[in-house]
């Protein structure tokens, strides 16, 4: 009997240190594999790179910033033959979602406004050196599990 | 049951794996192309500052390089500029092991002037005074600043005074702390660009040149070199009427008492090197009876104040980045100003002639990229 209990006890105790170590290995799985491949971590990658390929081909000369950070508009080039920069994209957060805006200069039409991603929590546009910045969280409702990114660029036109 | 643990582990474990491996290659990855993105960057810049240095030899082969190690990295770039019409054409390509990215952009010579007024620290605008633009059409004129008001540089917009156009800041700029209270402007903005005011240099010709003393009350025209002083006294004239220009290096100040005044005839033009200052009294002034802006150009060589008191509208440029420029109460002036501080005072008017933004002499000119893309 005392065997028995004995064999039992060591068991359990092996069942249970088992048991742990593949549910915690388990949730250590399934929590890379949402941060790897999470549709705010795939958004994460569309608006860096989205906001980084519109800063890069815009002018250095001019580009209007919000004082609050809200918004930023940059002017570039829509084609070779375009003597002067002649188009403008302004990014900007509405009801959580990050939008592209784009259209002639002058004169003033918007020609699309594009919606890059969702499920923003927070975020900043600023300027810093030749740099133009984004600050981004972006929330998950359903996990509560967050992605923050900073992207930057410089304007290579003048 | 142990075979059963172990297999489980077993999956969980090649899953993570897998899982790690592909971020190890996504990261790799990532990071060639940020380093072949950068080392095209980098041949752009490289292209850039060749052809500024090729500017002062035009007849030379236009530069080229190719796969040049990055020095510290293992990316390379390489660039070629082709000129295609009247346009420089700069195609560069960028490294790293197996990823390439290619850049291309196109160069424009950037004038002097291409701005109405700009300084490298102060800016005043005076009350009821007006800055304008003829020729600007689409692309508004612009003054401003390279420093920014978080650090020493203060723009200050007087009530009633007049901008038609942009208000520029030197990087990180805040417009906020623009002062313009009643004053009309279009945009005030930071750049995102690094400023090159070289200093003026003088010509070989004139520097070398033998110092042919003070010129006072000029009876006959002005004429081309290297002088220790200009000076005026009142009601006096100078003229200049040399049909290929007159260049004057002087290499004290210049000194116009009142109602005296400096001609410059409607088929010559006058370029002055001044290391002094340029001190006018009531009246005084240069009548540029060409009314180009191009005729009459004014380098400030050092920090010598240069103060206008027209009586006549200015037509000239003033190119002084490290002189302070006074424009005095109603006076009128077309052209340009590059200086360290600058006053327009009350009621004086400034007019921004747009064909300054062609270059017409290379030696401050610089080219810088334009129509960037990449391929």
């Amino acid at each position: 009997m005392i065997e028995l209990m004995i064999a039992s006890s060591i068991a359990l105790v092996c069942l249970l240190s088992v048991g742990t170590i593949i549910s915690e290995s388990q949730k250590a799985w399934n929590y890379t594999y949402n941060k790897a491949t999470s549709s705010n971590m795939l958004d994460s990658h569309v608006a860096s790179k989205t906001f980084e390929a519109t800063i890069r081909k815009a002018s250095s000369e001019k580009y209007l910033l919000d004082s609050a950070g809200r918004w930023v508009a940059v002017f570039y080039f829509d084609s070779d033959t375009s003597a002067e920069t002649d188009r403008y994209a302004k990014f900007y957060v509405e009801n959580a979602v990050f939008y592209l805006e784009y259209g002639v200069i002058s004169p003033s039409q918007i020609i699309d406004t594009v919606p890059i991603c969702g499920n923003v929590a927070e975020y900043n546009f600023s300027g810093s050196g030749r740099c133009i910045r984004l600050d981004m969280t972006l929330g998950d409702p359903n996990t509560g599990s967050d992605v923050s990114f900073v992207t930057s660029a410089v304007p290579q036109n003048q | 049951m142990a075979i059963v643990t172990a297999s489980i582990l077993f999956i969980i474990g090649v899953g993570l794996l897998t899982i790690s491996f592909s971020r190890r290659l996504y990261s790799i990855r990532s990071n060639q192309q940020l380093e072949a993105r950068c080392a095209a960057d980098y041949g752009i810049t490289k292209a850039v500052y060749a052809m500024n240095l090729w500017l002062n030899d035009s007849t030379s082969p236009l530069p080229a390089e190719t796969e040049v190690t990055i020095p510290g990295s293992d990316s390379k770039y390489s660039y070629t500029v082709s000129k295609v019409g009247a346009v420089y054409k700069v195609q560069a390509t960028g490294k790293s092991a197996s990823i390439s990215k290619i850049l291309a952009c196109d160069l424009r010579l950037k004038s002097a002037y291409e701005y109405a007024i700009l300084t490298k620290n102060n800016l005043d605008i005076g009350s009821a005074s007006k800055v304008d633009c003829i020729g600007c059409n689409n692309r508004p004129l612009k003054i401003g600043t390279t420093n920014n008001p978080n650090s020493n540089a203060v723009i200050t917009l007087k009530p009633n005074a007049v901008v038609d156009g942009d208000i520029l800041l030197g990087q990180g700029g805040i417009p906020s702390l623009v002062v313009g209270p009643g004053a009309t402007y279009n945009n005030i903005y930071a750049v995102a660009t690094d400023y090159d005011l070289p200093l003026p240099t003088v010509p070989d010709y004139l520097l070398n040149a033998e110092d042919k003393g003070a010129i006072n009350n000029p009876a006959s025209p002005l004429t081309t070199g290297k002088y220790s002083s200009l000076t005026l006294g009142s009601n006096k004239i100078a003229n200049v009427t040399d049909p290929n220009g007159v260049a004057l290096y002087i290499t004290g100040h210049i000194i116009l008492n009142t109602d005296s005044k400096i001609i410059v005839d409607v088929n010559s033009n006058l370029t002055i090197y001044l290391a002094g200052s340029l001190e006018g009294k009531n009246g005084c002034g240069f009548t540029n009876d060409t009314n180009d802006s191009t005729k009459l150009t004014i380098y400030g060589l050092g920090t010598g104040a240069i103060n206008i008191k027209n009586s006549d509208e200015f037509y000239g440029t003033i190119y002084a980045p490290n002189a302070d420029v006074y424009i005095y109460n109603g006076v009128k002036v077309q052209g340009s100003v590059i200086a360290n501080d600058y006053k327009q005072d009350n009621n004086a008017k400034f007019t921004y002639d747009a064909a300054l933004r062609t270059v017409t002499d290379t030696t401050l000119a610089r080219f810088v990229p334009t129509h960037w893309r990449e391929l």
